[in-house]
């Protein structure tokens, strides 16, 4: 027990010391920098849990970060795949949880204006200071329509808290999109929790893309219930019965042991042994655009 | 009005902060504590409640809030002093979560004299750091501060 707790003391502070330590490095220039538009569906991979996605004419982006660092100590390793300046009107912010790598106040600033509404999972209000954008809360499995876009709160297995002694919020979740007949699902962070992806699937049984984390992956032993790894996150796509699956989560932040460039490779191995076709995996670069059904001119 | 609190939070609060503390004689060794029995945030979004009792979390605080606080101190060679603020935190980064600046109009007490105070201070990371500058006037001769503020919620 002691030689356990021990392991996972030491797993905890080599984590923190190379998250912080990262401040001091540059970071890299993003691979691309495509352009949003308008497609029936199609998503940019900004970086970390940040997507803009485009549905049935609506636009939604997903935990928006474009900080040079979260919480003033962990950089980024690469740079957003969009400026804020370049990102379109917003239709929908979600928020999944209140962690700084998803709740970033100096990036909802700088895309104050361009914001139409936010919602977050059920408690989360208590953490977002005043911006002119509506926002509210939604509770686990509610759905909210607006215009032609609905958008519905999913548990998760993680983390509801910021500051770390705010342990009594439980503040956390996962959402679904659904516009012009499309439906996507973002999971947020979460541990695998296969009960949550299956009565996804029983609710939404034809999703036409899953937004999944993949990393970080170590140490296992510590972050696992709370975080998948590329295991885990195709056993997810598989309980989801989604379309295709899109990788997210990973090479953004130093957060974790995990080695930069070690998730995909992993993921890729895991899919071939589990059957999953390639094809069916949607791994972006960021700042990579890809369109999965295009507008009907 | 709910109260929120953690074990955590509670063992939390009984982190001090450190300060050097000057009067005419000579500079001490001090400690200090804050409970905030009360506080209103301007600051917060609208749709969410403005009032926290005891339990404040750092972006209802430092996004804009006026709240009531008790700061027990603890002064080498001196002993404890009690001392009672109204304190208003204003954004100045990120909606505060960057850099916030604090001032406050303080009243303390030894328990054989009381007298008025002023404070000023600049908090950065969610408030876990911050930088004070106070004085207490009367007490002896007017004293003054500078606290390295260490505050987990």
């Amino acid at each position: 027990m002691i030689a356990m707790t021990a392991v996972v003391a030491c797993g905890r502070v080599k984590t923190v010391i190379r998250g912080s330590t990262s401040v001091f490095r540059s970071s890299e220039p993003a691979p691309r920098n495509d352009t949003p538009a308008h497609d029936e569906l199609a998503m940019l991979w900004v970086g970390h849990a940040t997507v803009l996605l485009e549905i049935g004419g609506r636009v939604v982006v997903t935990d928006p970060v474009t900080t040079a660092t979260v919480g003033q100590l962990s950089k980024r390793v690469v740079q957003p795949g969009l400026r804020p300046e370049q990102f379109p009107l917003i239709d929908l912010v979600v928020i999944s949880h209140m962690h700084y790598d998803h709740l970033s106040f100096g990036t909802l600033a700088a895309l104050e204006k361009k914001i139409g509404f936010l919602a977050m999972p059920e408690g989360g209000l208590a953490y977002l200071p005043e911006f002119s954008f509506d926002a509210m809360e939604v509770e686990p499995w509610k759905s909210v329509t607006r215009g032609s876009l609905t958008f519905t709160s999913t548990p998760a297995r993680h983390l509801g808290w910021r500051y770390g002694f705010d342990g009594w919020s439980e503040s956390k979740g996962g959402w679904v999109f659904e516009a012009a007949g499309k439906s996507v699902y973002f999971a947020g962070d979460t541990g695998y929790d296969g009960a949550i992806f299956r009565e996804v699937r029983k609710r939404f049984p034809h999703l036409d893309l899953a937004l999944l984390p993949i990393a970080p992956m170590e140490p296992h032993g510590l972050i696992g219930s709370f975080h998948m790894n590329p295991k885990e996150a195709l056993q997810a796509f598989v309980d989801l019965g989604a379309a295709r699956m899109m990788p997210i989560h990973y090479d953004t932040f130093i957060n974790s042991l995990d080695e930069p460039g070690e998730a995909i490779p992993k993921l890729l191995d895991d899919a071939k042994a589990a059957k999953i076709p390639r094809e069916k995996l949607e791994i972006l670069q960021i700042g990579e655009r890809r369109v999965l059904i295009p507008r009907k001119d | 009005m709910a109260i929120d609190l953690s074990t955590a939070w509670v063992v939390a609060q009984a982190v001090p902060s450190p300060e050097i503390v000057h009067d005419r004689e000579a500079s001490h060794f001090g400690l200090r504590w804050q409970v905030t029995p009360f506080s209103w945030s301007w600051g917060i979004h609208r749709r969410a409640r403005r009032w926290s009792l005891f339990t404040v979390l750092p972006s209802r605080r430092h996004s804009g809030s006026t709240e009531i606080s008790f700061d027990p101190e603890w002064i080498r060679h001196e002993g404890f002093l009690a001392r009672a603020a109204l304190r208003t935190y204003l954004p100045l980064v990120d909606r505060g979560e960057a850099l916030s600046l604090s001032v406050a109009s303080t009243a303390w007490s030894d328990g054989h004299s009381y007298g008025p105070g002023f404070e000023v201070a600049l908090h950065t990371m969610s408030g876990f750091l911050g930088l004070a500058f106070s004085t207490a006037t009367g007490l002896r001769a007017t004293t003054t501060a500078f606290t390295l503020i260490v505050r987990v919620l």
